[in-house]
């Protein structure tokens, strides 16, 4: 009987050592390949980017709050961005503590900045998913990172990358849904190409990028059926202008 | 290489075994991702058209026909359901079609009409959305898993086999009960959406009862858009027993147009050369042409009865 108490317990123990185990800082330390003027983090897929203060050969933060030693993010460097990364938690002799060590690669390909204003205003969304960083193939984290932020005017999608990065606009949306259906930017025709050049959305616009969607079969089978929004009567133009 | 194409296709082709054609190729496409309403949703809808050598249920018709589709769809969060009711008339035949029968007891009837009659079809569907792990840039993909039971009237009139006399009408129908559940695979990277179908169709109360199993598999590759016309292919891979001695077997690739123009109407028009096999008759193929208008009679969102958020 003891015995079977004894395998009991080793099982129990081996469960609950087998899970992992988060650990958590408030100390965030970035080491970048490359030259910058200013960085700024996106953290597990909160848009709100934390600037970065340069102490040497690393760019450091202390945060208002913990975040957990399997934190995910990337970089804005105005005007280029990133890849997604994963965080390694390791001592930091120098202030001793223990920091969240990001190591980032840095991407040429241009970013953009773009405004999003609905009239009239309505509550909206985006989601926008990157990339883990090629250049790191044994890379643990091997998932894009999503990330979104929600407004209720005009929007900021800031460093944008036009041609590769996936962007979701979920229009009416108070809520940052990753899994929701929205309108896809990067796919979007004429999109603006110059400093301040701007695209109307209008209602039927985005109603035909819907179906061509829909037609392409990306999240559903391909499907010829196009009916219009009814849920939302007073549906917005949207207008998108590239800022940088 | 190319023998043995052909083979593996003429495998899954003979494997695949049944069929009452529950979805007839004038059905318009009705799948509405749930994550594109937060709202109940009805539409109606009103297709009318005309086919060019009509087939139904992989039989050709012989004849042109035009037709008439009313599609009303209910969908509420991840649930569909569906009634539709056609009428299909041909260029030069209608039902019902004609038997004659014996004096005898039990009767027994000699159906006088070889070719299958066109008319009215009732069809209630019953689907469920469910989502897989897609493009791992993508949302997850969306797949629909639907039950449909379908009945159409089937009346004979009959005469008497020596004297030719009128003998009465036979009051019959034939029901259909099918599912077809959407797949999605990865392939090098690639998403591949296609849908199973698998049905039985039996009749009764006519003067040839029968009775047919189908499977086909649809493969459904991404369409794409040229200006504003959506295109898009599908193929089709199945076989119906209870068709001839040993059960027909069906490669029926379609190419599908459509046009959305102003006020809520769209323009269709399908190519589907149908390839049909029996051991007596080899492959014959067959070449249906549907040119028909889609109207939307009614789109509501039934936004009083949004589900409530859990925030």
């Amino acid at each position: 009987m003891r015995r079977l108490y004894c395998v009991a317990l080793l099982i129990i123990a081996a469960a609950t050592t087998s899970g992992a185990q988060l650990r958590y800082t408030r100390f965030i330390r970035v080491s970048l390949r490359c030259k910058a003027s200013e960085v700024s983090i996106v953290l597990n897929g909160d848009d709100r980017e934390i600037s970065l203060d340069r102490e040497g050969q690393y760019w450091r933060k202390k945060l208002p709050s913990v975040v957990p030693d399997d934190s995910v993010a990337s970089l804005h460097l105005s005007g280029h961005r990133t890849f997604a990364r994963i965080g390694d938690l390791v001592p930091d002799d120098e202030i001793n503590e223990n920091v969240l060590a990001f190591d980032f690669f840095c991407d040429d390909a241009p970013a953009i900045d773009l405004s999003i204003t609905p009239t009239p205003a309505i509550h909206f969304s985006y989601c926008r998913r990157l990339d883990k960083d090629q250049h790191n193939p044994d890379d643990s984290h091997d998932k894009a990172l999503a990330e979104g932020a929600r407004s209720s005017d005009t929007g900021m999608l800031k460093d944008w990358k036009y041609r590769t990065e996936h962007v979701q606009l979920l229009l009416y949306s108070d809520q940052v849904k990753c899994d929701g259906l929205g309108l896809p930017l990067n796919e979007l025709r004429n999109l603006p190409t110059r400093k301040n050049e701007s695209l109307l959305l209008t209602p039927e616009l985005i109603d035909k990028a819907r179906c061509e969607r829909q037609t392409k079969a990306v999240t559903s089978p391909p499907t010829l059926f196009c009916w219009k929004d009814t849920e939302h009567p007073d549906r917005p133009n949207v207008e998108l202008v590239r800022r940088r | 290489m190319r023998s043995r194409l052909v083979a593996i296709a003429l495998l899954i082709s003979t494997a695949a075994t049944a069929a009452g054609q529950v979805r007839p190729i004038f059905d318009p496409d009705d799948f509405i991702d749930p994550r594109n309403h937060a709202a109940p949703l009805f539409i109606s809808r009103l297709v009318a058209g005309a086919m060019r050598s009509a087939e139904d249920d992989y039989r050709p018709l012989r004849q042109d026909a035009g037709f008439l589709y009313l599609v009303n769809s209910f969908y509420f969060r991840h649930f569909q359901a569906d009634y539709k009711h056609s009428e299909v008339r041909g260029e030069q035949a209608n039902g019902p079609g004609d038997a004659q029968v014996c004096p005898c007891d039990p009767p027994i009837y000699f159906s006088q009409t070889g070719d299958r009659m066109t008319g009215s079809k009732d069809t209630l569907q019953l689907a469920g959305y469910w989502s897989v792990r897609g493009d791992p840039s993508e949302p997850r993909a969306m797949l629909r898993y639907r039950l449909s039971i379908s009945r159409r009237k089937i009346d004979t009139d009959t005469t008497f086999l020596e004297t030719g006399h009128d003998a009465g009408t036979l009051h019959g129908h034939e029901q259909s009960i099918s599912v077809d559940a959407d797949t999605y695979f990865r392939i090098a990277g690639r998403g591949i959406f296609g849908t199973l179908f698998l049905a039985r169709t039996k009749s009764s109360g006519t003067a040839a009862d029968h009775s047919q199993n189908e499977i086909a598999y649809v493969v459904r590759p991404p369409g794409t858009a040229i200006g504003n016309v959506l295109m898009r292919a599908t193929l089709t891979v199945g076989a119906v027993t209870g068709r001839s001695a040993a059960g027909l077997n069906v490669i029926n690739p379609a190419f599908e147009a459509m046009r959305p123009m102003p006020h809520d109407v769209s323009i269709h028009l399908i190519w589907s050369p149908l390839a049909t096999r029996t051991r007596e008759n080899g492959w014959t193929t067959h070449q249906q042409l549907l040119v028909s208008l889609e109207y939307v009679l009614f789109a509501k969102s039934l936004t009083h009865f949004r589900p409530s958020r859990s925030d």
